[in-house]
Formats: C-alpha cells, sequence, structure tokens
C-alpha cells in the first residue's frame, strides 16, 4: 500500500475528526474543559521547575526543620505560598507535584481498567454462551458494592500507599468497561458483514479489532474522560478517610486529610485554616470539572444519532 | 399478568446466587488478612492472655482450608455475627442496625428533593435545548457533581454554622439529644423525625428536620447532575419520536406534549437510575455524615476505615451489598410496571 | 369548486450542522373542496415536509422562509395559516386539519391506552358538545331522582360544576376542586361521554371489539389496527381536511387494501377533503381525484388522475410511468440519483437527470404554467420560453 493509497484510506477518519473538532469549538463549555486539562498538563509538566524538587523522591513533600512537629496549619506566606498543612507540610509544592499523581491516578487506573474491560469483555460478547453469563455474573456482582464502599474495604485488605489505592480503584473499575464492550461487541457480532468477514476466512481477532473498535471508541472515549474525574474524587474521598496514600505524599486528597483535625478551624473562627483543606479541594474540584466537562461535550458530540443534526 | 409474575420470580430466583457472589467477594478480601488479623473480629479490647488469640482461631476455624472457612462464616453471617467492630467495640451488626434509621431518614429526605428537583431541571433543559437555560443548568450541575463531597459539606458547616450559627452538626442539637435519649421519649423507629410525632414531641421532629436539612443539600448539589443528565436525554429523545409529532397534529398545546406525553415516557429510564442513585447515596453518606457529624451507617462505615476496624468494615460492606442488590430487583419490577410494554408482555 | 386550500410559493429550509438544506423552493399548490389531492414523489422530495407545513408544524432545524397557506375555514372566511401563532394553530391542527403519519407504531405513545390518546382530541377540540351531553344526561337523571333527596342534591351539585366548566373553563375553583381526590369524581360522567363517543368512532373504524380496544395499549394491537387507530383520531371532529402520509407504507399488503377501502368509505361518510402522500403510484391511481408530482422540493406537475397517468408532460412524470414494470412491457428507470439540497441544481432541479434538457433549463427555474385545463407543469419545454 503506498502513500496515496495510504491518504485515500484515512480521509474518512480524518473527516471525522475535523467534524469532532468543529464541534467541540462550537461548545464553549467543552472549550473550557479543554483548557483547564491542558493548564493542569501544563502544571504537571513543568513540575520540577515550579516546585524544585528538594530530596530524593519528588513526591514527598518537604518536610524538615523545626517546625515540623508542630501540628497547627500556618497560613500562606513568602516562604509557602499556599501555606502548610498540618506537621507543616508545604502546600504549594504538595498541590503542583499533585498534579502529577493525579494525572497518573487517573490514567494508570483507567488504561488498565479499560484493557481488562476489553479483553473480558470483547470474548464474553464474542463467544457468548457460558463465558458470557459468567462475566456478567461476575460484574452484577461487582456492581452490588457503591464504589467508595469496595474501595474502601479493598484498601483496606491490601494496606494503604498509593500502589493499592490504584489497585483497588482498577479493580471497583473495570466492569463498566467490560460491560460496554461486551454490548458492542453483541450488537456488531449479529451484523452482517461480520459474517461476510468470516466467510471470506477472517480470523476472529482481526474481525474483532476492525469492525468492534470503531464502534465502541465512542462511548468509551465519553466513559473514560468522565472516569478521569470519578477517579480522582474517589481517589481524594479514600485518602480523605485516611486510606490515601500516605501522610508525606503529593497528593490533594492526601493534604486535605492532614489537616483534617484543623477543619473547622478556632473556637471562634472557622475559617482560620480554610487555606489547609480549600486550596487543595478547589485543584481536586478544577481538574474534575475540566475532565467533566470535556466528557459531557464528548457525549453530545459523538452521540452518533444527534450528530448530524 | 402471568408474564409480570415468570419476571418477578425469576429475578427473585437470580437473587440468591448473586447474593452469595456478593458473600463470596467480601470473604475473598477478608483472606485478604491472616488469622490473628482476622481473630480480632471475635474479641472485645486487648487480649489479656497470650493463648487467646490461638483459642479463637482454633474455635472459628480461622486456619481451615478456603471452603471450610467459607462454610462456617457463612453459617455465623446467616445468624447475624458480624463479629465485633475494635473501633466502636460493639458487635458490628449491632453498630449497623444503629446507624440504619439515621441514615434512612437522611436518605429520605435527598432523594425526593434530589429526584423533583431534578427531573423538573432536566425536562427545563431539554425544552429549552442549547439556550443560555440549557448551558446554564448543565453547567451548574457539572460542578456540583465534581465537587469533592468533603469540602462542600465542610464549606456548608462552616457558614452556616460557623459563621451564621443556624444549625449545628449531628443529628440533634444538644438539648434535644439528652431528651430524646432519656427515658420519657420512647424511640419506636430510631428515626427521630418520625419518633418525634409519635411521642407527640413535635420539636424534637422540627430539631432533628433542622440537623438534616445541610446533608440533604450537600447530598442533593453533588447528586442531581446524575437525574438531570439522564431525564434531559430521555426527554430529548421522547421529543423527537414520532408521538410528538402526532401529538402536535392533534392540537395538542406544547405544555401538553411535554408534560403529559413526552415526560411520561423519559421518566421510565429515571425510575432505573433511581437504583443507581440509592448506590450514590451510600457512597456520599459515607463522607457526608463524617462531616457532619450525622452518626449513621455512613459515619460508622467512616471510622471504621480511619481506625482500621476489619470487620467494621466487611460488615459494612456485606450489608451494603445486600441492600443494593435488592433495591437493584426492586428497581427492576418498577421498571416493568411503570413501561406498559414489558409489563403486559 | 371552490379551493379549500392553497399553497402559494411555500418555500422551506432546514439548518442543519452539515449545512442549509433547501427542502422546499416556489411550491405552489391547491386542493378543492371534496377532493382527494395525491401528492406523489421519491423519498426526500418534500412531499412530507409539504404536508406539515400546512399547518404550521415544522421540524427543528427547519424554517418556513416565506410563502402563504390560505384555508377556508368552516366560517367560510379564508385564512393564512402560515401567519397564525402556534397557539391558534392548536384549534385548526386535530379539528379542521388533521394528520396520519407513516409508522402508527412510533406515531401511538405506548404509554398511554389507545382509548385514552382518542380520547385527548375530543377533550381538546369537542369538550364544550360533550359537556353538554352531560348536562341533558343530569337533567334526566335529576328528573328521575326526584324524590330522592340525596341523589338529587348530589346531582345538583354536579350540574352547577359542568355549567361552570361551560362558561367559565379556567376558573380557579374549578381548578382547584378538579384536584381534590373524592371530591374529583365528577369528572367521570364526563369521561363516560367521551369514552361513548370514542368508541362510536372506533366502530365505525370497523373495529370488532371497541370497547375492549379502548382499554388496550398500542403495542398490543397490529400494525393495521394501530393505524385505524390513528385515523380514528384524525377523524374525531369532522375535519375538513384530512392528510395522510404514506399511510399504508408500512403494512402488509392484503391490510393495505382494506386502509385504503375504509379511507375511501370514511371519506364519503365524514365528506372530508383527503391529502394523500406517498410515492406508490398503485395507490394513487387507486385514491386520488388529482395529481401532484414533486420533486426535490419542487411541484413538476399537477393533473387528474387519469390525465396524468394518460399524458404526462413533465419528464419527470413521464419517467416515473414509463418505470412501473407491466407484464409484457419493458419499463426503464430514470438515470441519475435525487440531488443534495444542500447544493441544489442551478434553474430546474431536474435538468441533471432529464433527457430533454436546454440550455435555458440550467439557468431559470421554470414556473408552474396552467397548459390545459387543470393541468399544470413547471417546465421549459412548456409554457413560456
Amino acid at each position: 500500500m503506498n502513500i496515496s493509497e495510504f491518504k485515500r484510506r484515512i480521509k474518512p477518519t480524518l473527516n471525522e475528526i475535523g467534524f469532532t473538532l468543529k464541534r467541540i469549538k462550537k461548545s464553549p463549555l467543552s472549550i473550557v474543559g479543554l483548557a483547564i486539562i491542558i493548564f493542569y498538563a501544563a502544571v504537571a509538566l513543568l513540575a520540577p521547575v515550579i516546585a524544585p524538587p528538594l530530596g530524593p523522591d519528588p513526591y514527598l513533600m518537604p518536610h524538615w526543620g523545626a517546625g515540623k512537629w508542630d501540628p497547627i496549619p500556618k497560613p500562606p506566606s513568602a516562604e509557602h505560598l499556599f501555606g502548610t498543612t498540618s506537621y507543616q507540610y508545604d502546600i504549594f509544592y504538595g498541590c503542583i507535584w499533585g498534579t502529577r499523581t493525579a494525572f497518573r491516578i487517573g490514567f494508570e487506573v483507567v488504561v488498565v481498567a479499560l484493557i481488562i474491560g476489553l479483553m473480558l469483555g470483547s470474548v464474553a460478547g464474542y463467544y457468548g454462551g457460558i463465558i458470557d453469563e459468567v462475566l456478567m455474573r461476575f460484574t452484577d456482582i461487582i456492581y452490588a458494592f457503591p464504589g467508595l464502599v469496595l474501595a474502601m474495604a479493598l484498601v483496606i485488605a491490601l494496606g494503604r500507599g498509593l500502589d493499592n489505592v490504584l489497585l483497588a480503584l482498577v479493580l471497583v473499575g473495570w466492569p463498566t468497561y467490560a460491560r460496554v464492550i461486551r454490548g458492542e461487541v453483541m450488537k456488531v457480532k449479529g451484523e452482517d458483514y461480520v459474517e461476510a468477514a468470516k466467510a471470506i476466512g477472517c480470523s476472529d481477532l482481526r474481525v474483532l479489532v476492525k469492525h468492534i473498535i470503531p464502534n465502541a471508541i465512542y462511548p468509551i472515549i465519553i466513559m473514560a474522560s468522565l472516569d478521569m474525574g470519578a477517579i480522582v474524587l474517589t481517589a481524594a474521598a479514600l485518602s480523605f478517610l485516611g486510606l490515601g496514600s500516605g501522610a508525606g505524599y503529593s497528593d490533594w486528597g492526601q493534604l486535605v486529610a492532614n489537616s483534617r483535625d484543623y477543619i473547622t478551624g478556632t473556637y471562634g473562627n472557622m475559617f482560620a485554616y480554610w487555606h489547609a483543606f480549600t486550596i487543595p479541594s478547589m485543584f481536586i474540584f478544577t481538574f474534575v470539572l475540566g475532565w467533566n466537562l470535556l466528557g459531557d461535550a464528548f457525549r453530545d458530540i459523538l452521540d452518533p444519532t444527534i450528530r448530524r443534526k | 399478568m402471568g408474564g409480570m409474575r415468570t419476571f418477578i420470580i425469576r429475578r427473585l430466583l437470580l437473587l440468591i446466587p448473586t447474593l452469595i457472589g456478593v458473600s463470596l467477594l467480601i470473604f475473598a478480601v477478608s483472606q485478604a488478612f491472616t488469622p490473628e488479623q482476622r481473630a480480632a473480629a471475635y474479641i472485645r479490647g486487648e487480649p489479656k492472655q497470650p493463648d487467646v488469640i490461638p483459642n479463637i482461631i482454633k474455635k472459628y476455624h480461622l486456619n481451615d482450608t478456603f471452603y471450610m472457612q467459607y462454610y462456617y462464616w457463612m453459617s455465623r453471617l446467616l445468624q447475624g455475627d458480624l463479629g465485633i467492630s475494635t473501633w466502636a467495640h460493639i458487635p458490628v451488626a449491632t453498630a449497623i442496625l444503629q446507624g440504619i434509621p439515621a441514615s434512612f431518614e437522611l436518605v429520605m429526605l435527598s432523594i425526593p428533593i434530589t429526584i423533583i428537583l431534578g427531573i423538573y431541571l432536566g425536562v427545563l433543559s431539554a425544552v429549552h435545548r442549547d439556550t443560555i437555560i440549557d448551558h446554564a443548568t448543565r453547567f451548574l450541575a457539572i460542578i456540583g457533581w465534581s465537587l469533592p463531597t468533603f469540602w462542600l459539606a465542610l464549606m456548608l458547616i462552616s457558614v452556616f454554622y460557623g459563621q451564621l450559627g443556624w444549625i449545628g452538626t449531628g443529628r440533634l442539637s444538644a438539648a434535644a439529644e439528652t431528651f430524646a435519649t432519656s427515658g420519657s421519649f420512647i424511640r419506636y423507629t430510631g428515626v427521630y423525625t418520625f419518633d418525634g410525632i409519635l411521642n407527640g414531641q413535635l420539636w424534637i421532629t422540627i430539631d432533628a428536620l433542622k440537623h438534616l436539612i445541610l446533608p440533604a443539600i450537600t447530598l442533593t448539589i453533588i447528586q442531581i447532575a446524575l437525574i438531570i443528565r439522564v431525564m434531559r436525554s430521555s426527554m430529548l429523545e421522547a421529543l423527537s419520536k414520532g408521538y410528538t409529532i402526532l401529538a402536535r397534529a392533534k392540537g395538542l398545546s406544547i405544555n401538553e406534549v411535554v408534560n403529559k406525553h413526552a415526560r411520561r415516557n423519559a421518566l421510565i429510564p429515571v425510575v432505573t437510575l433511581s437504583g443507581l442513585l440509592a448506590a450514590g447515596m451510600l457512597t456520599g453518606v459515607v463522607i457526608t455524615e463524617t462531616c457532619f457529624n450525622y452518626k449513621g451507617l455512613g459515619y460508622f462505615a467512616a471510622h471504621a476505615a480511619m481506625q482500621l476496624d476489619i470487620p467494621g468494615i466487611l460488615g459494612f460492606a456485606m450489608f451494603t451489598g445486600i441492600v443494593f442488590v435488592i433495591a437493584n430487583l426492586v428497581v427492576d419490577v418498577l421498571y416493568a410496571f411503570v413501561d406498559p410494554r414489558i409489563r403486559l408482555g | 369548486m371552490s379551493k379549500l386550500i392553497e399553497i402559494k410559493d411555500l418555500e422551506l429550509k432546514f439548518y442543519t450542522y452539515a449545512g442549509v438544506v433547501n427542502a422546499l423552493e416556489g411550491v405552489e399548490l391547491y386542493l378543492k373542496d371534496g377532493e382527494t389531492l395525491g401528492i406523489v414523489g421519491e423519498t426526500g422530495c418534500g412531499k412530507t415536509t409539504t404536508g406539515l407545513s400546512i399547518f404550521k408544524i415544522v421540524i427543528p432545524p427547519g424554517k418556513i422562509e416565506q410563502g402563504k397557506v390560505l384555508f377556508k375555514t368552516r366560517t367560510g372566511k379564508t385564512v393564512d395559516l402560515l401567519k397564525l401563532s402556534d397557539r391558534a394553530l392548536t384549534w385548526v391542527r386535530g379539528r379542521d386539519i388533521s394528520m396520519v403519519f407513516q409508522e402508527p407504531s412510533s406515531s401511538l405513545n405506548p404509554v398511554f391506552t389507545v382509548g385514552n390518546q382518542i380520547s385527548e382530541v375530543f377533550f381538546h377540540h369537542r369538550k364544550k358538545e360533550m359537556i353538554q351531553n352531560v348536562l341533558n344526561k343530569l337533567e334526566e337523571d335529576i328528573q328521575e331522582a326526584g324524590e330522592s333527596f340525596l341523589r338529587g342534591s348530589i346531582y345538583k351539585i354536579e350540574k352547577k360544576i359542568y355549567n361552570k366548566m361551560l362558561e367559565k373553563p379556567k376558573s380557579y375553583s374549578l381548578r382547584i376542586i378538579s384536584r381534590i381526590p373524592l371530591i374529583n369524581r365528577y369528572k367521570g360522567r364526563l369521561n363516560k361521554e367521551v369514552r361513548k363517543a370514542v368508541v362510536d368512532l372506533l366502530g365505525d373504524l370497523e373495529f370488532p371489539d371497541p370497547q375492549r380496544v379502548f382499554d388496550m395499549y398500542p403495542h398490543e394491537l397490529s400494525g393495521g389496527m394501530q393505524q385505524r387507530v390513528v385515523i380514528a383520531m384524525g377523524l374525531a371532529c369532522n375535519p375538513l381536511l384530512l392528510m395522510l402520509d404514506e399511510p399504508t407504507t408500512s403494512l402488509d399488503v392484503t391490510i393495505q387494501a382494506q386502509v385504503l377501502d375504509l379511507v375511501k368509505k370514511l371519506k364519503m361518510k365524514y365528506k372530508s377533503s383527503v391529502l394523500f402522500i406517498t410515492h406508490n403510484l398503485g395507490v394513487i391511481a387507486e385514491m386520488a381525484d388529482r395529481v401532484a408530482v414533486m420533486y426535490a422540493g419542487n411541484v413538476a406537475e399537477v393533473a387528474d388522475v387519469r390525465e396524468i397517468f394518460k399524458h404526462p408532460l413533465h419528464p419527470y412524470t413521464k419517467g416515473l410511468m414509463e418505470s412501473i414494470p407491466r407484464p409484457g412491457e419493458d419499463y426503464r428507470s430514470i438515470s441519475g440519483t435525487v440531488p443534495d439540497l444542500i447544493k441544489p441544481p442551478s434553474g430546474c432541479r431536474f435538468h441533471p437527470r432529464c433527457p430533454n434538457a436546454m440550455p435555458i433549463c440550467t439557468v431559470v427555474d421554470p414556473k408552474m404554467v396552467e397548459i390545459k385545463k387543470d393541468h399544470l407543469v413547471s417546465c421549459h419545454l412548456f409554457g413560456e420560453s
């Protein structure tokens, strides 16, 4: 296949992508979402520049000096731009490097859950029968639990720490992807062109890849972008409950958890330590908002039935 | 109606393997702990003698094969024994029973508000599609969904309790609490709003309601996006269907077309969604109750998590699983009732 | 014969994300009192859109750019329907002009009974008449009750309520009592009256067991029955014009014949004029008195049904006639495909496929001209050049 042939083959796909981008431009909310994500991506990339690491592991927040055992969070100052949490962790540092953690959490969980869901879902949908039944029952069981609750149980069992949190979230999250893929596979399985492809000898795998993926990709994009937000929120909730990455780690949820005892302020002034929990929470909020806006816009744009109206 | 009956029976039968599966999952998770750790579920406080733990392990078969352990664990479960919570120092089952009325009250207040408001805004969004109303509603809903629950809860507390001093945290104010736990107040249901009425002490009911408002608002703000989204898209679908055009061709006003024809059809998916919403509530309730010091199930679970109370968490997860599976069944049956195509086969 | 409907210079565009679709351009059409006008054309030529535009139902993202729809009302006055507000039109739709659509299964709302949906038309348009019937029956009941004090007074109260409904239907007191659970039982009388009328109507539509059908849901009925329900809804108020858009296309051929027969019978009984939209020439030959042929948003030719089959003038109509397979004869199809209406061909929209195309056809859009009595064509081959 030479260059012109390739260009011809790829033209319809490029047209579709172009159309999608045009629609994205028309929706102000999705532009906002995209802008937010790009901003955070930039922050994450430039983390070493903005907040130079001061130790061997950049994710561990700076925690030294005489004040190390001072449980009272300090407000923003010249030295600590966003102030400090209880026991003097620098919030600014934590938030900047926490951006990287957030992206890491989101991407790793989504990608792994997606891969698992893809494999199990396509096998179940394609071969049907007992394999399908077993998978459906299994996802039913996992669905029987609200995400946070099951994640809590898993993290308690596996132990705290970021890796276990990620593992727990993957185990909680893969069924949604498996179900969607399975649905798409079953929809396409009965189509005539699949029969035709098999008749001319295409292997099962080729059929799956060539025909299922293009159809399934739209709902997956939507789910993945929405999941990015949901997973970061769940991880933050876990951290808030003390089941997160551990006190010194640069993670937004962890930063809030660090100051949990001081959230209600002093006796006379409830807002005395607002910076300790509001600033990291705002990071969480805007990050999740960006992905939710984008995912919502995707849902509108990529819905094939209303695309052309 | 024969079709309905077989449908219900079939779903009920399916319930059993699902519940067994749920219990298996929890049990499998519990196997991640050593027998010594699991033994802690059966002692109150610190063991006094060195051989207490080995005795417990032997007594509760914590070292046997997987199947034997599951058998004994299940039989105890069916008797209502979930072990003893290491942070509350009471049996897990008791803690759960104590927590149910509180969480029930909260959910009972939040769900109708969320659903009714969500339906209204969803219809509004769909009818005014792509206008400023639509964009604003969806934007606000997404904001609500994106807020970390703990932040919203704490913010509301700071403003309404800290600054304005209007409403306190917990289920009842101190005065009401003392009264409610005294002998002169009979707790029929444990749900203070009901008990207040039943005892003829309306001020207790009002006090309880005052303490429910903020947590309910928190839950509503976070969850309403779910309802709005589904209602909007199912309304849009209903509005594009043939019967909408025919209704207009019959001379019905736009209002009638929207509110009678389209909405009735669009409500059907929302019924199923309510099941998901119930699950969402259980999730949100954990954080919300903790922040508001509202001693319900979520509060128990959150503290169990914070203090690594293994039996507590596992017991809570088990309970949640059972509730959710049953809720799904109820929702499925409701769905069949609401949609005549399924009801009459 | 006077004209019931006259469409003048109708132009409609759809503003889609893919571009602006020039769906209807310069459509001129009239329908005479008591006749059946058939509109034929391929899918996408604008027949349904024209029908819907008659009573100003425009499916978004469409917009009527210009035009007039002159309608002769029951009082004899002529109104331009396109100038009326949507609210005013809710009195015309379903009462003076009704429409039956193609897929009966999607025209009927699946969650309401068939009876409920037909009753809507009665409640909306014939309420006063129904209330009057209730009042008459109430008079009888009051006479009958005579001595009995309790029954008599209940009836008298109901009479007052119904009188109120006639005079001031939107009064607050009515709105309130209609919502109170036990008190609003008075509505039962009206419901019964309407039910009776609906069941009678269903009888007209040749349903064997109208009482039972009233309480059934649409999915419990066959396609033919569903369509008859929709036709019933259309005829409920004795409309001046009944529009049918491909009413039998989705039905079995045998059912098709039944429904068409029924339509003919009902037309005579209810004395309506009929607008019949279809792409099936055989059905048109059966049903129509006059035929309009549409192509790509324009009207190509209008003539008496026999005239148009025997002496088609427009090259498109000729092509259509030649493409009907007849036993023993060859048939030819029209070459080319229906044009893209986002960028329609210049001048006459048919010229790319026309065997008689002339240079002028690519530049000037032909106007509709009356060649013979009641036979109009829009083609440069005829009329002015």
